[in-house]
């Protein structure tokens, strides 16, 4: 019985760490550092997409990062300079990974302007928030400016590895123990309850004489009602969902620089 | 004092109550005997039961007042040993030779049971009662389950009083039912409030409440139920082999617990009849109890004692239907140690999908 019990325990435990531990698997093999507008030599090119793969394995999704000079140009005429759609379309039609992140630069916009772009789908549009994609883009809003673009795309690199990366709060490990100890004493009272089975008769159910219930007189009344009303929270989650003119689903800030 | 023991009219040799062949039976013989043949004999043994009390007053001058009231005492028919028992004994066992013997003085008048429910399970079914309430239990101490020996079994018919009663019933409920819907911006709660009635009838028969105050109410509560259609007129002729108690708490001392159990039970029946709302809450009751009648029986309770640590154990088993209870006592080393166990490995799992979750 003892033995049994464990058994099943360190079965659940392997399971639940199996089902944790991310998966080193099906990511995609396209090319993760797509430099169209050239702001990187290749060697940093290399640095960089050395860095996605290994990010990529790690977070089981794809992290790409596309830099493109000139929206303006008649190919993307079909986005009519919505640079978000441009970013979606992009990783959707190049058969990334289901779940991934994608960061555009591009460095003319309908505007003129330059504009870093994110891009997420699946999975990485929860675990990669619209605020910490902000705050990504504050740290490296600097680099972008002076046009340091290797220098921003390594800190984008790291930072996004690092928010991908499942965290917990410092209060979760005393609430997870909390809630164990709270489950294992249900557990231990129900067993103990077994040990005791002296206790009175509630009633006298037991006695009553067959067929001697009667009811003589039955009403139900109705008094009044009353009606409350409770405004419905919105289903969105905070973050920036859209569809792309593709139909997929993504999420993502993007940001004139 | 009046003490009978029941002869064998072949060997002489006491006879006792055989639950497994419902008969009495002599140990020495194995001669058995119909209870109805005793029936007659049952008539005879009161007319020996008027024997005078004078004896008794002289016998030892020592007695405090207090002490004559609490104690009785006897002598054995079948060795003349002293036979001292307290006031309620009805039935024992001579210290001495061992026979079954019955005080008839206990059992007469007012006193005389008018049912019995005689022992269909015997001591070895008690026995393995125990054996069987004490499997599949956790976290019972293992010494107490592997070292365990019982300290004592007896036989004993307790007395009873059974109630029977009518209960005329008005009842006033106040019920609520709730509607929910929503449309595009809030939900909606519609609460509807009813007043709900209901009047009607039960009946009860034979609501058992303990008559001793040396077994405990819910010890004597928990092996219930009985099945009374197995009861028979009094004899006393069954109480031969076992110990019994005659009532020290009168039928109006105890129709206080038996209404108790009479009005949950109606309040229960009634609350039955109440259907199709979400909360139903009592707002005003009437119980009235008629055609109430009271009759006196004995039950019989396999009383069974262990101890462990220094503490006493008791359990009990309904000699009719076999339902066993005791409490037991708790292994607190396990009951924490395992507790931990779980907890460590609860919360390793709980943290685990809350990091789970986030990859979601």
């Amino acid at each position: 019985m003892k033995k049994r019990f464990f058994a099943i325990m360190i079965a659940a435990v392997l399971i639940v760490m199996c089902a944790v531990t991310p998966a080193y698997a099906a990511v995609s093999d396209k090319p993760r550092v797509v430099d169209k507008a050239d702001l990187l030599t290749d060697e940093e090119e290399a640095i960089l997409t050395a860095k996605l793969n290994e990010y990529s394995q790690q977070q089981n999704c794809d992290i790409v990062f596309l830099t493109e000079p000139d929206m303006e140009h008649e190919d993307y005429s079909f986005y009519e300079g919505n640079v978000a759609d441009f970013a979606d379309m992009y990783y959707e039609s190049n058969s990334y990974d289901a779940d991934g992140v994608l960061v555009l630069i591009l460095l003319k916009d309908s505007s003129g302007g330059r504009m870093i772009q994110f891009s997420c789908s699946g999975k990485c549009m929860k675990r990669l928030s619209d605020d910490e994609q902000n705050n990504i883009i504050d740290d490296i809003y600097f680099s972008l400016k002076s046009e340091d673009y290797y220098s921003a795309y390594n800190t984008m690199a790291y930072e996004i590895n690092d928010k991908l990366t499942p965290k917990l709060s410092w209060y979760m490990l005393p609430l997870a123990v909390g809630i164990g100890f709270v489950l294992a004493m249900i557990i231990m009272l129900v067993m103990r309850s077994k040990l005791k089975s002296v206790a009175m008769q509630k009633g006298a159910a037991d006695y009553v004489r067959p067929g001697s219930m009667r009811v003589t007189a039955s009403r139900d009344t109705f008094l009044y009602s009353n009606v409350t009303r409770t405004r419905r929270e919105s289903s969105s989650s905070g973050g920036s969902g859209r569809t792309s003119s593709g139909g997929g689903s993504h999420s993502g800030v993007g940001r004139s620089f | 004092m009046a003490l009978h023991e029941y002869k064998c009219p072949c060997c002489g040799g006491a006879i006792a109550f055989d639950s497994t062949i419902q008969k009495m039976k002599c140990p020495y013989c194995d001669t058995e005997f119909e209870m109805e043949s005793l029936r007659g004999y049952d008539e005879d043994l009161k007319q020996e039961g008027t024997d005078n009390l004078d004896w008794h007053t002289d016998a030892q001058s020592q007695w405090t007042e207090h002490e004559e009231d609490a104690l009785r005492s006897y002598i054995c028919h079948s060795c003349g040993g002293e036979i001292v028992t307290d006031a309620n004994t009805a039935a024992t066992e001579c210290p001495y030779c061992g026979n079954p013997v019955v005080m008839m003085h206990q059992l007469k008048g007012s006193l005389k049971p008018d049912y019995v429910i005689p022992f269909k399970l015997d001591k070895r079914a008690a026995v393995e009662g125990l054996k069987k309430h004490l499997k599949g239990k956790f976290l019972l101490p293992k010494v107490f389950k592997d070292d365990n020996h019982i300290d004592e079994v007896k036989g004993i018919y307790v007395p009873f009083w059974l109630f029977d009663a009518d209960a005329d019933a008005d009842i006033r409920y106040r019920a609520t039912r709730v509607r929910a819907w929503s449309d595009s911006r809030y939900n909606y709660t519609e609460t509807s409030f009813f007043s709900v009635y209901r009047a009607g009838g039960i009946g009860f028969d034979h609501v058992p409440v303990d008559g001793s105050s040396r077994m405990p109410d819910d010890l004597m509560e928990s092996i219930e139920p009985y099945d009374f259609s197995q009861a028979v007129d009094f004899q006393t002729a069954y109480l031969a082999g076992y110990l019994a108690d005659r009532y020290d708490v009168d039928a109006d001392q105890s129709a206080e617990r038996a209404n108790v159990r009479v009005k949950s039970s109606t309040e229960d029946a009634f609350r039955q009849t109440v259907q199709g709302y979400a909360t139903v809450t009592p707002e005003a009751t009437s119980i009235r109890l008629f055609n109430g009648r009271t009759k006196y029986a004995l039950y019989p309770v396999w009383m069974l004692n262990t101890t462990y640590k220094g503490e006493k154990f008791t359990f009990a088993m309904n000699g009719q239907t076999g339902k066993f209870v005791g409490n037991l006592p708790t292994d607190w080393g396990k009951f924490w140690g395992v507790g931990m166990l779980i907890t460590a490995i609860s919360s390793a799992l709980i943290y685990g999908g809350m990091w789970l979750w986030q990859l979601l």
